[in-house]
């Protein structure tokens, strides 16, 4: 047997497919990126209806979860028939920003269901009847959801970190669920959906006729839209070090711990370092928390640091499910190994390992049309330039041990950290 | 239909290979013909636990992990009743090293006692999270007990209890790994952007001076013939009323299987699906439910699960159950419906073909399966399927006297 151990390559620049873009006569943008190899496509919706635009709580969720649930001259059935009689599907997903309404089919399909998702959009009902189901179905969501000792810890993390009365901090209770009404959705959808400015998001085999019925796609004149499109607190936050214990009567065997920090915007030149050193700390198999808490003292099955954007803001955070008695250790730890990284320099050989497992990571977040496609979704809707990803790899790849050094004194201090136990 | 080349080592490695040179990357995708149904039943969770155990290193190479990474690649692995499936997936430039580090801990794993310890517990945090400390957590280990008498499926992969995980030691460990890790007992799928010459010249220099074995042969006790129904009712402290009724059905290799994977689309595919369109959104019995396959190569189960609108009895959604399936016994679908499931599967088989993973794992379970056919013609067959096909799959599988319920009560 051989015992050469094979060469590695490293790619020295990532290059993506080239995004095209073109604009409505009154101006919305379509973007898109063709590949005709494939006889299919996905068009993505992304409509500036998030959590942060909500007067009303849960507007958000309601609204996207009812676009297909009944339109004027279509009830919900021939809706979800209709599409589906393509072979088609139509997903809907919600960050804190945006609602993303997301169409899959094939192309042959696709202008007959843009037409027909059009008329669907423009005469949107949400019926009483439709509502009174989802609400039913949100509520056994939530009260499922607060019986998980993660779910909880998640809730009370963002609580303190965004702040109780904050649209990301706010934990909803059930009078929200009943106080949601077919007036509250309509007005939401017409203020949030036909009137405020939309953006579309194509991949895939795209033909001339699909690129017209896309630019042809505003769903109100451009005179009448929003103006002011200011997300209602969209605001960076300040570091809140506290440390809270929520007891879970359901919950006798182990706890969830999420704890973290603000960070900093995806725009901020030492963002690229920032992630860099939160990969390390706990954002794969190989990092440190995974390495000490998991594989060296088999406290959990798992341990993950990660960084989560909203826009032009961020924060990290830290996530593990464990034994009660191992609390406090893994507590500990955590803060052990944030020093670490503040005091020590990262060794050679574990920012090469760390850099290369990223650099496949960015391969195969680029290797399709489809994720490509949200790549540069993400890129334009935090209003970055869409060479992001690109620069964003070089940068990666020449980070030094001693950015990392600095960037964890400045920003990763256990002391300001946001610690939450649930169970 | 997914384009593949096959060829077999000398030492009974079987391969199968889809070239995608519009792909940066390749995945391959190791199968072990061996899963939890292969376990002692008083010491279940070995197989599980043992995949585990394949990411702690060998002689030669201390950190699996780490060569991996630096290779740009990501990799996980897991354990199903039949088989344990380790996959990774790295830049084409590197493919050369999942050869070798595959190859290197099929041959040489250092079992440690000291790692063997860890894992233990590592596994025991598993299945408290999974199992214990979530609503609904036991349901389905509860289901298998109740279904399966005989045949191994009637435990999970996590294992019966933490006790058996406790259990495991060296020498169980040991005579796992050399009973099944060995060439002639796996399957190697690779999708992405490597040729089948390249790929054969790989396996033989890495796979090819590794020893054969006995190739798992997978002879297991039967369960008999199911004679009438069963219940189990729990009741603990969950938001929801759950109903699950599983229908003992043919499993992967049953004759009617596409048969009934067309009769599960037609019933919960989609939000037009039956289910839905009947007991959710007309009848309003239901908040949400779903039908599927647990999808084992022995005869499996066909699950209805539902979660109950507040104020329906469990005796009124059996009821409203029982004339959901007598209808379609009856034959009250359409060929449109049928029409309509064909064109979800076209759609869905487009998307995946973009999907390394997808294939590459495709790829080894036809190669377990021996049966390429789902490969060459996996739609076709799909669309073959009669409407007195299904019809019959229907009335025989929704039979009450082989069927296993859970009432899963809550006591909020």
């Amino acid at each position: 047997m051989s015992t050469t151990i094979p060469s590695l390559l490293t790619a020295d620049s990532i290059s993506l497919r080239p995004l095209q873009t073109q604009h409505s006569k009154n101006g919305m943008p379509l973007h898109y990126v063709e590949d005709h190899s494939i006889p299919i496509c996905s068009i993505c919706f992304a409509f500036r209806a998030g959590v942060l635009y909500e007067d009303q709580k849960l507007s958000s969720v309601f609204s996207s979860s009812m676009l297909d649930e009944g339109s004027r001259d279509l009830n919900y059935d021939t809706i979800a028939d209709y599409i589906e009689s393509f072979g088609a599907s139509l997903e809907k997903e919600n960050s804190e920003r945006f609602v993303y309404l997301k169409l899959f089919c094939l192309s042959k399909h696709a202008n007959e269901l843009l037409r027909f998702l059009k008329k669907m959009l423009l005469n949107a009902t949400f019926p009483e009847d439709r509502l009174s189901l989802k609400r039913q179905q949100f509520l056994q969501s939530y009260r499922l959801s607060n019986s998980k000792v993660s779910s909880v810890a998640w809730k009370n993390f963002k609580k303190e970190l965004f702040g109780a009365h904050s649209s990301l901090g706010y934990i909803e209770i059930e009078k929200d669920y009943l106080d949601i009404s077919h007036e509250h959705l309509i007005s939401f959808f017409e203020e949030r959906y036909l009137n405020a400015p939309l953006q579309i998001f194509a991949a895939g085999d795209l033909n001339k006729e699909i690129i017209a019925a896309l630019l042809d796609y505003e769903l109100s004149d451009a005179s009448a839209k929003v103006q002011n499109d200011s997300p209602l607190d969209e605001n960076a936050v300040e570091p809140t070090p506290v440390f809270k214990q929520i007891a879970m009567e359901s919950s006798k065997v182990q706890s969830s711990i999420v704890c973290g920090l603000p960070w900093m915007s995806r725009a901020s030149q030492e963002y690229t370092s920032a992630f860099l050193l939160i990969t390390i700390l706990g954002g794969y198999f190989g990092s440190r928390l995974m390495k000490v808490v998991r594989e060296e003292k088999g406290y959990t099955y798992g341990i993950q640091a990660f960084v989560r954007t909203i826009g032009s803001f961020s924060y990290m955070a830290i996530q593990a499910e464990l034994d009660q008695k191992n609390v406090e250790a893994t507590l500990q730890e955590i803060s052990v190994q944030m020093e670490q990284l503040r005091s020590e320099r990262i060794d050679v050989e574990e920012l090469r390992r760390a850099k290369n497992y990223l650099s496949g990571i960015y391969l195969t977040q680029s290797d399709t049309v489809f994720k490509t496609m949200r790549l540069y979704r993400g890129q334009i809707l935090d209003q970055l330039d869409t060479k992001y990803f690109e620069n964003q790899y070089d940068r990666m790849m020449n980070c030094s041990a001693e950015e990392l050094n600095e960037v964890a004194k400045k920003y990763l201090s256990p002391d300001l950290l946001t610690k939450i136990v649930a169970g | 239909m997914i384009e593949y080349s096959t060829f077999t080592l000398n030492n009974g490695l079987k391969v199968l290979v889809h070239p995608n040179r519009q792909s940066n990357l390749v995945t391959f995708n190791l199968l072990y013909n061996v899963g939890a149904r292969d376990e002692n039943p008083d010491q279940t969770g070995l197989a599980h636990f043992f995949e585990h155990m394949m990411f702690e290193g060998t002689k030669e190479v201390r950190d699996f992990d780490h060569r991996l990474q630096l290779a740009g690649a990501s990799h996980n692995a897991f354990t199903c009743n039949d088989y344990t499936n380790y996959y990774i997936t790295l830049p084409y430039e590197n493919i050369e090293t999942a050869f070798w580090l595959e190859s290197d801990r099929m041959m040489h794993l250092d079992i440690h006692q000291e790692k063997l310890e860890t894992q233990k517990k590592v596994v025991i945090e598993e299945f408290k999270q999974r199992y214990i400390n979530q609503p609904y957590g036991d349901l389905w280990s509860e289901l298998r007990k109740l279904s399966f008498k005989k045949h191994p499926y009637q435990w999970q992969t996590i294992g019966k209890s933490i006790e058996h995980i406790e259990n495991i030691d060296m020498n169980s460990s040991n005579s796992f790994y050399k009973a099944y890790y060995h060439p002639a007992n796996a399957i190697l799928g690779l999708s992405g952007n490597i040729s089948a010459s390249d790929a054969k010249t790989f396996c033989e220099k890495w796979f090819g001076p590794i020893a054969s074995g006995h190739i798992n042969k997978g002879v297991y006790i039967q369960e008999p013939l199911q004679e009438e129904g069963r219940l189990k009712v729990i009741e603990k402290e969950v938001p929801s009323d759950v109903l699950i009724k599983a229908y003992k059905s043919s499993g992967r290799k049953g004759k009617d299987y596409h048969a009934l994977k067309m009769l599960s689309l037609l019933l919960s595919g989609g939000k037009s699906s039956r289910i839905k369109n009947a007991l959710i959104d007309k009848k309003k019995v239901f908040l949400n439910a779903g039908v599927f396959s647990t999808g084992e190569l022995d005869p499996d189960l066909l699950v209805i699960s539902a979660t109950l609108q507040k104020g329906i009895s469990f005796d009124d959604a059996e009821n409203e159950v029982e004339q959901f399936i007598k209808d379609i016994q009856q034959g009250s679908f359409s060929k449109s419906e049928m029409e309509k499931v064909i064109n979800q599967c076209e759609t869905d088989f487009c998307f995946d073909m973009s999907d390394n993973n997808h294939i590459a794992l495709k790829l080894s379970i036809a190669g377990l399966l021996d049966d390429y056919s789902t490969l060459q013609h996996g739609l076709q067959k799909l669309k073959n399927v009669s409407h007195d096909e299904v019809l019959t799959s229907a009335q025989n599988v929704f039979d009450e006297k082989r069927c296993n319920t859970i009432h899963y009560k809550s006591h909020e």
